[in-house]
Parts: C-alpha cells; sequence; structure tokens
C-alpha cells in the first residue's frame, strides 16, 4: 500500500499532470469565488476535455478544480455575504460580520488555513479507509440516513442561539417549505399550485444565495456605507494585519478544525446528505461546544474555522462510496463518476487493488490543489479586501448581478431568480426583527431527506429498523446533544440566582 | 398578412400528415443518401444558433451524449450549436417547453423516450404533449434496461425471480423508468411482490440492491456494467432488443422469453417504447426544409467516423437511428393494444 500511495504521488509530479491541476484549480478558484455555479456543474462541463486523457491526467484536472471550488467559495462569503457556493452559506454567518468589523483579513486568514486542514484530514481520512470501505459503506441504509438526518436537525436547538422558541418556529416554517414538491413515495405533487418549476421543490442553490446573499446585498444597499465600516478607524491595512492572527486562530483552536473535518468526512461518506448540511452541523457542533457560544453570528471566529474545515474534508469523504462501489456521495462525485468510465476505470475492487495507484493520485491531488489554491489566496488577498472599502451604492449594482446570474445559472430557469429575491425578502425580515435564519434552512434541506429516509426506512425493514446498531448509536448522541445544553442552562440559572457574580462568571 | 398565420398553422398537420405517409409508402431510402448539409435547405439555419436542450442536469447521461454529438452537429449544421440544462419535473418541464418553440429549428431537446412516452401514454399529471407531436430529427442512443439482482442473493436468474414468493423492487418512484419497467414485468409476468419507492437515486438503489435490503432493480443497461464486471450485481434479464456482448451469453433479453400472445403484444409494445430510446427533437409542426436539414446533418454527424470512435472510448455507445425511421417508431407505439395503455396508467 505504501508503495502505491508514492507512486500515486510520483505520477501527479510528472509535467502533463502538474499543468492540468494547475489548470483545473486556475478554473475552480473563479468559479468558487462566484455564487451559484457550483463545483458539480462545472465539473460537468469540463468533461468533454478529459476525453482524451489519462487517468492521471483527468483527475488532476477534475479533481483540482472541484475541491478548489469549495475553498475559493468561501472568499466572496466571507467578504460580500454572498455564498460563493451552496456549501459556504454557514461561512457568511460570522466571516461576514468580521468583515464588517474590518477582521476581514483574520476571517480569511482562518477560513482558507481551516480548509486546507480540512482538505488533509478527509484525505487522511480516505487514505485510511481503504481496508475497510466496503464494510463501512454497507454498514449504511436508509435506517442510519434517517437518523443522521434527525442528528442534523437537534443542532437548531444549538444554532437557534438564546432564542429556543424563535428557532423552533423558523425550523418548522422550514419544515412546511420542505414539503412542496412531488412527495417522494407515491410521486404526489404538494403544494405545486400547476407549477411544473415546483415539482423539485423550492431549489436549494437559489434559496441560499437569496436568505444570506440577498438580505447582506439589501442591507449594504440602504446602508448606503462601504461593507467594511463597522468602526472608525478601520483602513484595508488594519484589516489585513489580520491574516496571520487568522491563521494562529486556527492552530488555537485546532479541536474545533478536527470535529468539523471528522463531521464533514463522516456527511460526505452518506449518499445524499451532502455539502448543504455538514456545514451547519460543524457549525452548530462548534457553538455548541465553544466557551462563548453567545458571539456565534456575531463575528466569532470559530464559527467561520468550523465552515471552512468541513467543507474540505466532506468532498474526500463523498469519494469513499465512489471508489469503493460507484455509488457517488453527492452531486459532485456523482459527475466524477461518469469520468471513471470515460478513462476506463471501474470503481469497485478494482480501485482498491490493481489500480490502487490512481486512487492514490487522487488523493494526493486532493491536498496539493487544496493548498496551492489557499496560497493562491493568501496572495489575492489584498486586492480582494480592499473592495469591501468600495462604498455600498458603487458596489451593490455589482454584486446584485452577480446574485441574479448566482441563482439563475442553478439550472437556466428565471422561476429560480424569484425564489431568490423571495429569499432576500424573507432574509431581512428575519435581520431585522431577529430572527434565526440558520434553523430554517436547515429544516428545508434536512426535511424532504428526513421524510424520504423515514418512509424507505419502513417500507424496507417496518419498525425492525428502530433496533439496527448504528441507528441506536445515533440515537444517544442525539439525546445527548439535546439533553447537555439544556442541563448546562439549568445548572447556570440555578447557579446564576446564588449571585450576579457568579452568573458574569459563567457568561464569560 | 394576418391572416395568412392561422392558415400557415393549420396547414402543419397535413405536412406531418405527408411525411409520415412518405415514411409508410417507404421513403426511407431518403436516409442512405444524406441530404447535403449546408445546402438551399438549411439556408435558414446558417449562421444561427442552434440550442440543443437537455431536460437534466449537467453530468448525466442524456447530458453526456448530448454534449458530445453538439460539436459535430455544428460542423455538418454550419450553424452554433450550445447545449442548454433545463431540468425539471423529471424531464418533464423542457419538454412541454418545447411545445413552444417556434418550430424553425433553432430549438431542439434530447428525449427521454421510455419516461416522457411512458407519461404521455398514461395521461400522467405534467405531461402536456403526445408523442405525435414532435418533429423527430435522429436517435442517439437506444435506453434498453438491465434487471440486475443481487451477486449474493438468493434470485440468480430472471426464472427465479418468476418462481419468488415475494419479490421487493427497489424504485425512485411512480413514473420513473425504473418503476414503469420493474411494475410491467411483475404485472406481466405475475411476480408477487412490492415495489419499494422513494429511493433519492439509481445509486442508492443500487447500495440497496447490493445490501439486500431489496431483491432487485431496474437501470440503465449501460450505466450498470461496472457493477456487473465488479460481480456485486448479477444481470438476469435485458429489457431490450438487442444484447451488448459483456452481458454474459444465458442472460435472456426479453425477446427470448417463453410468453403467451397477450404478454408478448404487451411487451412488445413496451420495447417499441425503449427502442424509442434518446432521440433529438424538435417542435412539432416543423418546416420541412428545416426538417431534412436538421435530418441530413444528424446523418452526417453521426456516420462521423471520429464521433463513432469518441463513444467507443468512453463507453457510451451510439445507437442512431433517422428521425422517419424514429417517426414509424412513433407508429407502432400508437397502435399498441389498449391494455397496455390501461397497465401504464397504473403506474404514474
Amino acid at each position: 500500500m505504501l508503495s502505491d500511495a508514492i507512486s500515486g504521488l510520483t505520477q501527479v509530479f510528472q509535467p502533463v499532470p502538474l499543468a492540468l491541476m494547475f489548470l483545473g484549480i486556475a478554473i475552480g478558484f473563479v468559479v468558487g469565488v462566484l455564487p451559484g455555479l457550483g463545483g458539480a456543474v462545472t465539473l460537468a462541463l469540463m468533461i468533454p476535455f478529459t476525453f482524451d486523457m489519462q487517468p492521471v491526467e483527468a483527475f488532476a484536472f477534475l479533481l483540482g478544480m472541484w475541491v478548489v471550488t469549495s475553498t475559493t467559495g468561501d472568499i466572496t462569503s466571507v467578504l460580500f455575504g454572498v455564498p460563493g457556493e451552496a456549501t459556504s452559506a454557514a461561512t457568511v454567518l460570522d466571516g461576514h460580520p468580521m468583515t464588517k468589523r474590518g477582521e476581514g483579513g483574520r476571517a480569511l486568514g482562518a477560513v482558507l488555513f481551516s480548509s486546507a486542514l480540512g482538505a488533509v484530514f478527509g484525505a487522511l481520512v480516505l487514505a485510511l479507509s481503504i481496508p475497510v470501505i466496503r464494510p463501512v459503506v454497507l454498514a449504511f441504509a436508509p435506517p442510519e440516513f434517517f437518523a443522521l438526518t434527525m442528528l442534523g436537525l437537534t443542532f437548531v436547538v444549538a444554532l437557534s442561539g438564546k432564542t429556543l422558541l424563535k428557532g423552533f418556529v423558523m425550523a418548522a416554517l422550514g419544515l412546511l417549505v420542505a414539503l412542496v414538491g412531488l412527495d417522494p413515495q407515491a410521486g404526489i405533487p404538494r403544494y405545486t399550485f400547476d407549477q411544473l418549476y415546483l415539482w423539485d421543490g423550492i431549489g436549494i442553490v437559489p434559496l441560499v444565495v437569496g436568505l444570506f446573499g440577498g438580505a447582506e446585498v439589501l442591507q449594504l444597499m440602504l446602508s448606503k456605507r462601504s461593507i467594511a465600516s463597522g468602526g472608525s478607524a478601520i483602513t484595508p491595512e488594519t484589516s489585513l494585519s489580520g491574516i496571520g492572527q487568522g491563521v494562529r486562530d486556527v492552530l488555537r483552536h485546532w479541536g474545533v478544525v478536527l470535529r468539523s473535518s471528522a463531521i464533514g468526512t463522516g456527511i460526505g461518506i452518506v449518499p445524499g446528505l451532502g455539502g448543504s448540511v455538514a456545514q451547519f452541523m460543524a457549525y452548530g457542533a462548534a457553538q455548541q461546544s465553544s466557551k462563548t457560544p453567545e458571539l456565534f453570528g456575531k463575528g466569532a471566529v470559530e464559527g467561520v474555522i468550523a465552515s471552512g474545515a468541513v467543507n474540505n474534508a466532506k468532498d474526500s469523504g463523498s469519494l469513499i462510496p465512489t471508489i469503493g462501489f460507484g455509488i457517488p456521495g453527492g452531486a459532485g462525485s456523482a459527475v466524477l463518476l461518469s469520468a471513471f468510465l470515460i478513462v476506463g476505470l471501474n470503481p469497485g475492487q478494482e480501485m482498491l487493488t490493481t489500480e490502487l495507484d490512481v486512487t492514490f493520485s487522487m488523493i494526493w491531488v486532493t491536498v496539493l490543489a487544496n493548498f496551492i489554491a489557499v496560497a493562491a489566496a493568501f496572495l489575492l488577498i489584498k486586492p480582494l479586501t480592499k473592495l469591501t472599502f468600495i462604498s455600498g451604492p458603487l458596489l451593490v449594482p455589482f454584486l446584485l448581478l452577480l446574485l441574479a446570474l448566482g441563482a439563475y445559472t442553478a439550472s437556466n430557469n428565471f422561476a429560480d431568480v424569484v425564489v431568490m429575491v423571495a429569499a432576500a425578502i424573507v432574509g431581512v425580515l428575519c435581520i431585522r426583527y431577529d430572527w434565526p435564519r440558520v434553523p430554517f434552512l436547515l429544516a428545508v434541506v434536512l426535511g424532504s431527506l428526513a421524510e424520504r429516509y423515514l418512509f424507505l426506512s419502513y417500507s424496507l425493514f417496518e419498525w425492525s429498523w428502530l433496533t439496527r446498531p448504528i441507528v441506536l448509536g445515533i440515537g444517544a448522541v442525539i439525546a445527548l446533544a439535546v439533553l447537555v445544553p439544556v442541563v448546562r442552562r439549568l445548572r447556570a440559572r440555578s447557579r446564576g440566582s446564588r449571585g450576579t457574580d457568579e452568573k458574569n462568571e459563567v457568561a464569560a | 398578412m394576418m391572416s395568412a398565420m392561422p392558415l400557415r398553422r393549420s396547414l402543419w398537420p397535413l405536412v406531418t400528415l405527408g411525411l409520415g405517409a412518405g415514411v409508410l409508402t417507404g421513403c426511407s431510402g431518403d436516409s442512405e443518401t444524406p441530404a447535403a448539409a449546408g445546402g438551399d435547405e438549411c439556408a435558414s439555419l446558417e449562421g444561427e444558433t442552434v440550442s440543443l436542450v437537455v431536460p437534466y442536469d449537467p453530468g448525466g447521461g442524456y447530458d453526456t451524449y448530448t454534449r458530445m454529438v453538439a460539436p459535430y452537429l455544428e460542423d455538418a449544421l454550419g450553424a452554433t450549436v450550445v447545449v442548454e440544462n433545463q431540468p425539471g419535473a423529471g424531464g418533464l418541464l423542457a419538454l412541454n417547453n418545447l411545445l413552444a418553440e417556434d418550430p424553425d429549428g433553432t430549438t431542439l431537446a434530447i428525449m427521454n423516450g421510455v419516461g416522457a412516452g411512458g407519461s404521455s401514454i398514461a395521461g400522467a399529471e405534467g405531461a402536456t404533449f403526445s408523442l405525435e407531436d414532435f418533429t423527430y430529427i435522429g436517435r442517439v442512443a437506444s435506453d434498453p434496461s438491465l434487471i440486475v439482482t443481487s451477486a449474493t442473493g438468493p434470485y440468480q436468474t430472471f426464472e427465479d425471480i418468476r418462481a419468488a414468493d415475494q419479490f421487493r423492487w427497489g424504485s425512485t418512484g411512480p413514473g420513473a423508468e425504473d418503476y414503469v419497467t420493474s411494475s410491467l414485468l411483475s404485472a406481466v409476468f405475475d411476480i408477487p411482490g412490492e415495489v419499494i419507492t422513494g429511493f433519492p437515486g439509481s445509486g442508492e438503489t443500487e447500495l440497496a440492491v447490493i445490501q439486500g435490503s431489496v431483491d432487485g432493480m431496474s437501470g440503465n443497461l449501460t450505466s450498470r456494467r461496472g457493477a456487473v464486471e465488479d460481480g456485486t450485481q448479477t444481470p438476469v434479464l435485458v429489457v431490450g432488443e438487442e444484447k451488448p456482448d459483456w452481458v454474459p451469453e444465458d442472460v435472456p433479453t426479453v425477446g427470448e422469453l417463453d410468453t403467451t400472445e397477450e404478454q408478448a403484444a404487451i411487451l412488445d409494445a413496451h420495447l417499441a417504447l425503449i427502442e424509442l430510446g434518446r432521440p433529438f427533437v424538435g417542435p412539432p409542426g416543423m418546416d420541412e426544409d428545416v426538417t431534412s436539414c436538421l435530418r441530413g446533418a444528424m446523418d452526417a454527424a453521426m456516420n462521423d467516423p471520429d464521433l463513432i470512435e469518441e463513444s467507443v472510448e468512453q463507453e457510451r455507445e451510439l445507437a442512431y437511428l433517422p428521425g422517419d425511421e424514429l417517426e414509424e417508431l412513433v407508429g407502432r407505439i400508437s397502435d399498441a393494444p389498449p391494455a397496455y395503455g390501461d397497465l401504464l396508467k397504473t403506474f404514474y
């Protein structure tokens, strides 16, 4: 296995694969920064160019491009509050407030560095899982997927901030929105109002772009100031000086990096859940374990670190079932699967034995591409950060264009732009009246999955699915996740009643 | 001028009827001598942009095929050809939109024959067209299905499935190809059991087959190749007219099964639908010149040795069928016994 790992590395370090990887990184960089146009779609568009390539060349190009999109998507999220990818929405929550405060450099340093670490973690798990890939994938069936969606929903508790009730209300609304579309079992149209567009439900990309990006842009439009105008003494130079501090923040919060990477890889392995769920689970977990959970959403660097690490770890995770069985873990790896066939590789046993060096070359590309992209991003931070000091009225038209394009390119349907605008209005109202947006989005994404897997679990196993060991295990984690904060709160309250000094201590 | 429009429109059915009659009287010889691409017929398309609409997200089979053929069609046509993805409603959205497009040849789409045809025959909600509406340019690929079971399960041949007490199919949901094919086989051969729906995609259904939580599934033949060669899935029946060489000898096609006349009639109608495969189609009532220009260009493109070589390299087999033969096929589907339509209605 070690010799395969080395052979994989030397195959990547040939002139042609390296050149193709750089090309892929360059394309992925731009695609990631632009909202809407996602990694999976771009992969599909690039597939025809791989027809004449050798396997390692093709994967250097495609993987190099794909893994970079989720890294650079965070840049747009941090600077403009517009998620560069549907998977970069969690980065907006804390990254953008930091930019407004004039700490854009620090936020970018943190998110980029933790992205690189997340990629390494994911790649390591992928490499280590090679001997056990097949049993691990086989252990997960619809009941386990359902349990995971439930675990995801429990993070609503953490993500609601101080107002738990508001969080539940928003989550309930999200579940209602998730009902729109054909029901997954019988194909009956629900709340579709005779519109074919609604058959597939409300699109996640326009929803995310509008709810987070649209809302920020509308606010910027109304405030008529530049993005980074929170403090009087902020200049591009002071903002940039934070990059190094961001990197140090990541090292200080290494626990957050590890946990988020593990969540990302785990969710990535499970087909069907994907990055739009993983980011909020990692974010929620970071908030729950933080000493200062009340700062989340107002510019907590831990939130930025969590959302950076999770995205890049998830890509490697979703490659695990793709390589092991030819079953893609997400939209991006589904497209990659067709690339396997084009270059004449059969996912499955072959990739884990005779073609193991190719598998390792993929792992190396994942790591290398991320480091190169992060290095390039660090060089570009300076000009990019300056953009946030441009006055609002000048920047807004450009951002509006990005938003509309971002929503439209998702499926070339104008209705997506309408959804984006509606989501932007909802987003602004949420900010204005202090209702949390994340539980809503999380419930939209998880609601339809939870419903699908619940019914599928019952039709496959009737009630016996409840006693499957992994389901019971995840159930225990859910119980802990709900009970621990409640117990903590109760304790804090009983202690708080004893004296105000102690209460302050707990809050700090 | 104003009054000319309704008159012209009313002539279209006659024109299409004429074309259809031409096919019936044996004009298929036309296809052997491809119309000179770029000739007078194509004058109206020269320098124009032709959109090829894919009714699904990028990256799938339909998308890959369309993108593979597009450059060759562009060369043969002398027009700019762009591929556009318009996903929605399982492919019906784009086809419904196509109905309203100008029939000037600048908008074409790749159609899912089984999906779109099945919906329209069954009168399913969402399909506002019938197969006869479209103008057929040419088939890119045929779309046979393969029935697979778990390699470690109790059902290793189609005879095993027919003898099963309780056979559980995995499927994405009513109206999808996997649902239609497995329900049809269950109904025709009286296989007891159920179709379990709700899988988000064929990948997840495959996982359930390998895990053994469902007994088998129907799926696109070409896409099953990896798993069959990997030995995790057992092929048991080819639902199509031809069998590729990587499918083991002893796996039958539907036509090779022992059937009663009644069963054969229904299966034959379904095979005709499957034969329709993945054609490029245009809006209803396309101008005769434009139609023959596009058909000629399609003929030239699909017979281009470079394209054929590319398709072999990608393991994406082409199965070209000229537009007029597709029309004939649509006629065969329309003439199917009513029992077939009645059966399909129960699958949506």
